[in-house]
């Protein structure tokens, strides 16, 4: 467990950091291989974009709407930076909905782009392993086996290493610097999602 | 008709066997496996669990034992006084604790260890803080709580559970709030 990050007096958090860069990498990575899979690059960064933008705005909207009484003390924290007045769930789900009129609008092949959002989708999954490691959340059962590790009063399985392994096997067989072009062609769409 | 080659008829393969193990593992371990639910019965700084028990004491030597404050939510509050997002989230919290004062306990905890005492109760008497306060003078309870940044602030619900845990600030008012209500709601 590794949750905070000391630079000088400046407490990090590292399981956000790993997720920043979890989702940085991973924009990289849809970035430069979305023509593969005929997609437009372009059209693929701003749906990446939107969908990260209304995600954040549609976080607050939806933590505000869910208690606004806390809101009429300081209104003007509607617009607060601190990223503790968010509603994941309701993110999330403004994202998608986002996404999904944005592929529609602009024509993208639903298939296609959830096959070229797949290795980004990995390293994110990759990412949020190492970041469940690093704050202890997602922990395992007791369990008395040899690579148990010790966590929250109880020796636990590591389930934050599982997910990670896991994510990097999918990582490796998602990556489509793997495939040929050909096979990439070849291939139904939607099967490497 | 597309031909396939057989690497891609094993990959395919593989693929399937792969999906077919992990489904069957979430059927297994969802229905022969014990939960990772385990309220009510170990203590540990996090979300979900008990909050570790302590025995602190405040300025004028009254003794606040955690334990015996159960039947309210209580905001446990982390600081010291050469924190500035600490110092910064004071008026809040002191906000809180008036609105409040018949629903939540709020209770800050002074790393004293690592702080200098008459400094931190400067502060206070200037910022005209009056929730409870206690001192933490060999850094046991901070370091029992692995409170790695300061300030860290723990909601604990009627009974002791931690429902939040919240690292760094400072927290505004409106967030607070919102964690009363939750605590309030039991959510």
């Amino acid at each position: 467990m590794f949750p905070v990050l000391h630079v000088g007096r400046v407490a990090l958090q590292t399981p956000d950091l790993l997720i920043l860069l979890g989702i940085w990498v991973g924009v990289m990575l849809i970035e430069k291989f979305a023509e593969r899979f005929s997609i437009s690059t372009k059209q693929l960064e701003n749906l990446t974009l939107w969908s990260l933008l209304s995600g954040l705005v549609g976080a607050r909207l939806l933590y505000f709407l869910k208690f606004p009484q806390a809101f009429l003390a300081n209104p003007l924290d509607i617009l607060s930076l601190r990223p503790f007045l968010l509603d994941f769930e309701g993110g999330v789900t403004v994202a998608l909905i986002v996404a999904l009129i944005y592929g529609q609008k602009r024509k993208m092949s639903f298939w296609s782009t959830l096959d070229a959002l797949t290795p980004g989708f990995a390293v994110f999954a990759v990412s949020l392993g190492l970041a469940h490691l690093a704050s202890g959340n997602a922990y395992g059962i007791e369990t008395r086996l040899p690579w148990g590790i010790e966590l929250w009063g109880a020796v636990r399985h590591p389930v934050q290493i599982y997910e990670t392994l896991a994510a990097m096997l999918i990582l490796y067989l998602v990556l489509p610097l793997k495939f040929r072009q050909e096979t990439i062609e070849r291939q139904k769409r939607g099967v490497l999602f | 008709m597309r031909n396939l080659s057989k690497s891609d008829k094993y990959w395919k393969i593989f693929v399937l066997i792969i999906l077919v193990l992990a489904t069957g593992w979430i059927v297994v371990s969802s229905l022969f496996f014990a939960t990772t639910e385990e309220k009510n019965t170990l203590a540990a700084p996090r979300t979900g669990f008990q909050a570790p028990d302590f025995q602190l004491s405040t300025e004028d030597g009254q003794s606040i034992h955690l334990a015996e404050l159960q039947g309210k939510p209580i905001i446990l509050n982390f600081w010291a006084s050469w924190c500035l997002p600490c110092k910064a989230e004071m008026p809040a919290l002191e906000k809180i604790h008036k609105r409040y004062a018949d629903q939540v306990i709020v209770l800050g905890v002074n790393n004293t260890a690592g702080d200098h005492q008459p400094i931190a109760s400067r502060f206070l008497r200037e910022n005209a803080i009056t929730f409870l306060i206690v001192w933490d003078l060999d850094g046991s309870v901070t370091s029992r709580y692995r409170v790695n940044a300061l300030p860290t602030t723990f909601f604990l619900d009627r009974n002791g559970q931690i429902q939040n845990v919240i690292i760094g600030g400072p927290m505004s008012e409106t967030l607070l709030i919102t964690e009363v209500e939750k605590l309030s709601q039991g959510e």
